[in-house]
């Protein structure tokens, strides 16, 4: 019996340790290329630890003049986004939250069937809309773009932190003469004042990561972002430029990081529509 | 002011980027239409859609894409699931244990998958480098079985995070008393896995798979970083994509797009109906 459990234990600690392993693996690979000069990279065999570690690439991606407004882009879009959904979606979620009415149900599934179209069966029809409307390349664009995607989770998660607070509460602060609007500024904001920003950076962190909108629908200096520099430099005129790669998805991984810190007690709720707490 | 109207300016928007696109996708399936050629677009009826079901393209990317959301969605819950139930005592080294496992989701998807690229490339790939010290080099980029293996492990390593932090979010609220009573009563491991955990967790394990599921559709990220559809790894999302931006046919990208979205929008809308209880 006492020997069954060790081997249990034992065989737990395995998988562990191989989990670790596997996820650390990559990340490791990552900060290593980061650290080697383009000669290195390029070995056979490939080596575990940059000989001359180097911070060239630390340093040229960082200050590298076509990367500075990719940077500004990059969280200008993602903070724009994240408060267009916000106002557009608080008063809904608020709504949904508090009065039930015919067909509630099925608009909010529609709503939350929006979050799961995949973006490029409708980019097509966007560059060519965006080509006549001149707003190809632009930053308004993207924000609307990222704000629609996002948009269902806010409504969704939101909905839930407002139905945890007591109808009462409200109630009796209407009694005492104020309009819902007061009530809702005065006694649900502040109490939802948590989740909301938390979820509000979530939708931060989604949009600087994505991808495929931002590649298609953007080319230059106003309104790229990190991740489709990331993939240019794939194709350059330098041909792979593996240590650049490594470093800017290590520097796109901090802001990631800090956000995941700040809001570690909202993540779950929110990336499930307010449904695991 | 009736509470429907607050739903208004949402749902407009949501309209305005995903109907009317849709819309759009719809008028451009019916043409004939090359994005910058000389010809002007022409109206071709459903001739586009009828092609459309006969090429082998496109089945080939309505397969794959099928393969890899049922191929990624089981790895993803398994190794999910284990881990969350391995970590799910409390402890010091246990919870920075589950930080670490935690990491991959906070990388940009793109960049991973391009460093994942590095790691595959011939000639000074690590990944190369350990398949040879294992006695068979193997060409990660260039034979269609290692690639799919090889974008199947990119999107696996990065979302099976995601499972496990849902998981274990799930595992760590359930209530303690019937594990009590599962002690005293001498149940094993496995009885109270499969007659307590699994009952218990089912909601959450049945919104996992159902997210996952369905951001799987949109497989775009991987292929693009490592094989730019090469290697037979083509899937829908990256078809549309080379038909638009690359062939620069627009009639076939609508057609492919109109296809892509009613299927996408008919199994959400199916599933998360199926499901509904577990939102309410």
């Amino acid at each position: 019996m006492r020997k069954a459990r060790y081997i249990k234990e034992i065989i737990r600690a395995v998988f562990i340790i191989l989990a670790v392993i596997a996820i650390i693996g990559p990340i490791y690979w990552t900060v290593v290329t980061s650290l080697k000069d383009r000669v290195e990279i390029g070995l056979w065999p490939p080596t575990f630890w940059p000989r001359n570690p180097t911070d060239i690439w630390w340093r040229t991606v960082l200050f590298e003049r076509i990367n500075l407004p990719v940077y500004r882009n990059s969280f200008i879009i993602a903070i724009c986004a994240s408060l267009l959904a916000v106002v557009l979606g608080l008063p809904a979620s608020y709504a949904c939250a508090r009065w039930s009415f015919k067909g509630r149900m099925d608009l909010l599934f529609m709503i939350l069937t929006f979050r799961f179209l995949p973006q490029a069966c409708v980019v097509l029809p966007i560059y060519m809309m965006a080509r006549i409307l001149n707003l190809l390349d632009t930053m308004p664009l993207i924000v609307c773009l990222y704000a629609a995607m996002n948009l269902p989770i806010f409504i969704w998660v939101i909905m839930s932190y407002i139905k945890e607070i007591p109808v009462e509460l409200e109630e009796s602060y209407m009694i005492d003469g104020h309009s819902r609007a007061a009530a809702f500024f005065r006694v649900i904001l502040p109490l939802i004042r948590p989740g909301l920003i938390a979820i509000t950076l979530l939708m931060v962190s989604l949009s600087f990561g994505e991808f495929l909108f931002a590649a298609l629908l953007t080319q230059s200096g106003a309104a790229k972002t990190i991740p489709v520099v990331i993939s240019e430099y794939l194709g350059g005129e330098l041909g792979y430029e593996w240590g650049k790669v490594a470093t800017l998805t290590l520097y796109s991984f901090i802001p990631l990081v800090l956000i995941f810190v700040a809001i570690r007690k909202h993540l779950v709720r929110g990336l499930t529509f307010g449904v695991v707490r | 002011m009736r509470p429907q109207y607050y739903l208004i300016p949402p749902l407009i928007f949501l309209f305005f980027w995903f109907i009317f696109p849709f819309l759009y996708d719809i008028y451009m399936s019916s043409m004939s239409y090359g994005l910058y050629s000389s010809a002007p677009p022409q109206f071709v009826g459903a001739a586009n859609y009828i092609r459309l079901f006969q090429s082998a393209d496109f089945w080939m990317a309505f397969g794959r894409t099928m393969a890899y959301v049922g191929i990624c969605l089981t790895l993803e819950l398994l190794l999910g699931l284990v881990l969350a139930l391995i970590l799910s005592k409390e402890g010091k080294i246990i919870s920075v244990i589950r930080l670490v496992i935690a990491l991959p989701i906070l990388m940009v998807p793109v960049g991973i998958s391009v460093v994942w690229k590095v790691m595959a490339m011939p000639s000074y790939g690590i990944l190369e480098y350990i398949t040879q010290l294992m006695g068979h080099r193997i060409a990660w980029l260039g034979h269609p079985i290692w690639t799919n293996i090889l974008i199947i492990v990119t999107e696996v390593w990065q979302w099976a995070a995601f499972v496990f932090l849902i998981l274990l979010a799930g595992i760590v609220s359930l209530p303690k008393e019937p594990y009590e009573a599962a002690k005293i009563d001498r149940l094993s491991d496995w009885t109270v896995f499969t007659k307590i955990t699994l009952p218990m967790l089912k909601p959450v394990i049945i919104i996992v798979c159902l997210i996952r599921a369905l951001d799987l559709l949109k497989f775009f990220d991987p292929v693009y970083a490592l094989t730019r559809g090469g290697v037979s790894t083509e899937t829908l999302s990256y078809y549309i994509y080379r038909t638009g931006f690359k062939t620069l046919n627009m009639g076939w990208g609508g057609t492919v797009s109109t296809v892509y979205w009613v299927l996408c929008w008919l199994l959400a809308n199916a599933v998360v109906r199926r499901f509904r209880g577990v939102f309410e």
